[in-house]
């Protein structure tokens, strides 16, 4: 439509310069607030006391120090241990590592939807996805400890299960720590190469202004897609569903996926409006573009609710004891049961009557409030799906380490996020759909 | 207006066939282009016309803007009828299986939300796309079997490759020699009165 007037980008201050370095001096600050933070309430915690005695005793969740964690075990003893796991600090890290995993899970699915849908009104905004997904780095550096066997012991009961445990044994092929090592690299490898080959096109095209490149981005993008379905899927029963080794659920994956989309254009909204905030970017993202972003939060909550409804409502029905067991822990007590209301109420209900307005997506305040709320909802999530599985779900094991812990991530996060962005211009130069993508208004 | 270029018979005149006492109803303006057509909104809008509307051939971006349309009250209607869907969808059940009809299925209360969130989600689908295309039709007058535009030869290009604005003589400010001269001023390329 030719009477759209163009944006001018020549004027447009498209470079993150002089706030790298706010950025990662603000990252700086909440790694160590969170570093600080952590050590003094993980000492409070008596998270760091039983390192010696803990390996002895993993697999039998029972009978060891550390105030939080070893008090009130004695109706620990009676059960299977296929799923119970006592209090440890690597619970929150877990928490946080999967939060931040999920946003950047949701980066690449949008790089690769993109291309492979070949859409036009995201390209000025996918330099930042680009950006966003490569802190895959960072999260593979935070996963390398929570793998370790000693760690291990304390989250994945399956690693030394019971004897007479016949529901592991019979997935102990799968469920194989040497395997699981493995699984991890190739998701991560699968994860980083991904990231790193679309980053690096989009960048060089900056330059040489190649087509070349857009088609080939475009042409991987099914396959991208497909290993990233995979990859998702099984990570999402690797690092989260293995918890409870007795349960399982096929639809799992796409509730990590749901969340995970959710999760990165409410980080994406976050970003764009900080930029914008500072003097980037400020016409090539216009309210057209922000009110698609608040489109794919709004549909990814109904995503997320719908995925979460179908899990839930078919085990509810069948009423099978090893499919009701995950959900008893988290109903049958009054914290865990609150908590799953809160998932329901403030993960659904409330952002999804809130943004339903094009108004409140077309304005920058108002979206970002939705963001930062749904971006809390999703930490609100990877805890609901990890903490229920210490001590059977009968105490509510949150301590400040499920603050810090996270705030030290996020931190961590943004400078890697920084350190991307920085060097580039913050919008893919050169792409062909560029000009389509500025001109893009809502119909 | 002996001063103007323009005089009356620079636009034509389609009367009904077997008009006793022959009005006008709407006049009609044709432009080459959507870009024509968007700025001769704009001032259409700013002289301050309120029974006016734009035909063109494809969705023109902008074009509500240019025409000073008030928000469309539809997504009200869409809410409304998505939330009696939900509502309606868990009372009808409850009312049938949990009071009316009670039958004992494998064991399960004979009321429950999860049960009953299927139905009550599927009827919100239904009653929001019924408000929506129900509403659609009724807040643009349609079904409409007929339009006094249809005498119009020239205006079937609005589905092809001609852009038009008609205000019709219901408005305030209507009076085809004033208008005519008005749109051709804006940039019309041939105007007609239609007569009913």
């Amino acid at each position: 439509m030719g009477h759209k007037h163009t944006v001018d980008l020549s004027t447009e201050n498209r470079s993150l310069g002089g706030l790298s370095g706010q950025l990662i001096g603000f990252g700086a600050v909440l790694a160590v607030i969170g570093l600080v933070g952590t050590l003094l309430m993980g000492n409070l915690e008596g998270a760091f006391d039983h390192h010696a005695d803990d390996h002895h005793a993993a697999g039998h969740a029972a009978g060891h120090a550390g105030g939080h964690a070893g008090d009130d075990h004695a109706g620990g003893h009676h059960e299977v241990h296929g799923y119970n796991s006592t209090w440890s600090i690597w619970h929150p890290y877990l928490v946080a590592a999967t939060w931040l995993l999920a946003i950047c899970l949701g980066a690449i699915f949008f790089v690769l939807i993109h291309h492979a849908t070949m859409a036009a009104w995201s390209t000025v905004v996918r330099r930042i996805a680009e950006a966003v997904s490569r802190n895959f780095i960072l999260l593979a550096l935070l996963f390398v400890p929570l793998v370790l066997p000693s760690q291990m012991d304390k989250l994945y009961k399956w690693i030394h299960p019971d004897p007479g445990d016949s529901i592991i044994a019979v997935k102990a092929a799968y469920l194989d720590y040497d395997f699981f090592l493995i699984r991890m690299a190739v998701y991560f490898l699968i994860w980083i190469g991904l990231s790193w080959w679309y980053h690096k096109n989009s960048v060089q095209q900056d330059h040489d202004g190649d087509l070349k490149r857009t088609s080939r981005m475009a042409h991987f993008s099914p396959m991208g897609l497909i290993l990233f379905a995979l990859t998702i899927t099984f990570a999402a029963y690797d690092m989260l569903m293995s918890l409870d080794a007795h349960w399982f659920s096929t639809i799992f994956g796409i509730y990590l996926f749901g969340g995970s989309v959710l999760s990165f254009h409410a980080f994406l909204a976050l970003v764009v409006i900080w930029l914008q905030a500072n003097g980037r970017l400020t016409r090539a993202v216009s309210d057209e573009h922000m009110q698609d972003i608040g489109k794919m939060m709004f549909a990814f909550t109904v995503f997320w609710a719908y995925i979460a409804f179908s899990q839930y409502m078919l085990y509810w029905y069948a009423n099978i004891p090893e499919e009701t067991a995950w959900f008893l822990r988290r109903q049958e007590n009054f914290i865990w049961g609150s908590w799953g209301w809160l998932l329901i109420i403030g993960r659904f209900f409330v952002p999804f009557l809130f943004i339903m307005s094009k108004h409140i997506k077309r304005n920058r305040a108002t979206l970002a409030l939705a963001a930062i709320w749904m971006l809390i909802m999703q930490w609100a999530d990877m805890y609901y799906l990890v903490m229920p599985q210490i001590d059977g779900g009968e105490k509510f094991p949150f301590t400040l380490l499920d603050v810090t812990i996270p705030v030290g991530f996020l931190g961590l996060f943004l400078i890697g996020l920084a350190l991307s962005l920085r060097g580039h211009s913050l919008i893919a130069e050169k792409d062909p759909r560029m000009p389509e993508s500025l001109a893009f208004e809502n119909a | 207006m002996s001063d103007s270029n323009h005089t009356e018979s620079e636009f034509e005149t389609i009367t009904a066939e077997g008009s006793e006492n022959p009005q006008p109803v709407l006049i009609l303006a044709e432009f080459e282009t959507a870009d024509e057509l968007m700025s001769a909104a704009e001032k259409v809008r700013d002289e301050g016309f309120k029974r006016w509307d734009c035909h063109t051939p494809y969705p023109v971006h902008g074009l509500d803007g240019a025409m000073g349309i008030r928000p469309t009250i539809l997504p009200w209607l869409v809410l409304g009828g998505g939330m009696t869907g939900f509502v309606g969808g868990l009372v009808m059940q409850g009312w049938m299986n949990g009071v009316d009809y009670k039958f004992l299925i494998s064991g399960k209360p004979f009321f429950s939300i999860p049960a009953s969130i299927p139905v009550a989600f599927e009827l919100t689908i239904l009653l929001s796309a019924f408000g929506a295309f129900g509403g659609m039709l009724a807040l643009n007058g349609l079904p409409k079997m007929f339009n006094p535009l249809f005498r119009s030869d020239r205006f079937r290009r609005a589905t092809a490759d001609r852009f038009f604005i008609s205000i019709e003589a219901r408005d305030r400010r209507f009076d085809a020699p004033a208008n005519a001269r008005f749109l051709r001023d804006i940039g019309a390329n041939a105007i007609e009165v239609i007569e009913e």
